[in-house]
């Protein structure tokens, strides 16, 4: 019987392909055996991919990284 | 130009050792190359443009402050964003606005089936394209997901799943176990997920 903590390492392992391949087998056998945990899973790894590319595009203004740099001269140079 | 900030050879390491010994234009290029990565995170914890550029400016005051400091133990990346997670934390902790999630309520989540109720038929949006889905409604309704979740919990994931940090990296700017950084990580992807299966409950159906 493995606990909740270890559970989790291994999801996490498998997610990103990291488990050993006996241990990789046994996870998915596990997750194609039930509808609803396939559902989950496939949306887990939905949720990461559109939550990335839901934020990866914030950007600062424009004018942000000029006035940055004026800022961090005017406090660090004497 | 110096040769120690030759923009096209020069990479982060060599950049952080001229700027140690003094050699401010490579620290501009530093934050030329980071901030605005810095300003992602920052703008991911704080919500809010006008409090992110001071994270921004803080977080690199305090890199060319403490730049003495770096030794090349950790990437120069991961050092920069560890001084960002706590200058935002820190900010977030004097102003404490927004109620985010108690520690308990972010879902354990340990199995992928075992503690999910499905209120519903699953709908299939896992299968749909990312650029149908990814609409700004789908947008709000994920920035307010990742924004309940607590700061420490929202840190990690902001940083592993947005910023791209490995496990070990995210660990070593967030001063936790790899076991730990995991299961926040977990644990915060199953509750956007969540968020994310009632919306598509209504939107899909």
């Amino acid at each position: 019987m493995i606990s909740r903590e270890q559970a989790v390492e291994m999801l996490t392992d498998y997610f990103e392909q990291r488990l050993a391949p006996d241990l990789r087998r046994a996870v998915e056998t596990h997750i194609a055996s039930n509808a609803t945990t396939k559902h989950v899973f496939e949306t887990y790894k939905k949720t990461v991919v559109l939550c990335r590319e839901s934020q990866k595009h914030r950007v600062a203004e424009a004018d942000f990284a000029p006035r940055l740099l004026a800022f961090l001269r005017e406090h660090t140079r004497a | 130009m110096n040769q120690d900030t030759d923009q096209g050879a020069a990479n982060d390491l060599d950049l952080f050792h001229a700027a140690k010994r003094g050699n401010y234009d490579a620290f501009e290029q530093i934050v030329r190359r980071h901030h605005d990565r810095v300003y992602r995170l920052a703008f991911g914890m704080t919500k809010n443009q006008s409090e992110a550029e001071e994270v921004v400016q803080d977080t690199f005051l305090n890199a060319w402050k403490s730049i003495d400091s770096f030794r090349g133990d950790s990437k120069p990346a991961t050092w920069i964003y560890r001084i960002a997670a706590n200058t935002a934390l820190m900010r977030l902790r004097s102003k404490r606005r927004n109620p985010t999630l108690a520690f308990d309520e972010v879902p354990n989540g340990a199995s992928l089936s075992g503690e999910v109720e499905l209120l519903g038929p699953p709908t299939a949006w896992s299968r749909q394209p990312d650029e149908k889905l990814l609409t700004s409604e789908l947008g709000s309704v994920i920035d307010a997901a990742v924004d309940l979740l607590p700061e420490k919990y929202r840190l990690v994931l902001l940083l592993r799943d947005v910023e791209g940090l490995s496990n070990e990296d995210v660990a070593s700017t967030v001063g936790l176990t790899i076991p730990t950084v995991k299961s926040r990580l977990h644990r915060s992807r199953m509750f956007v997920r969540e968020r994310l299966e009632d919306y598509f409950r209504k939107a899909l159906t």
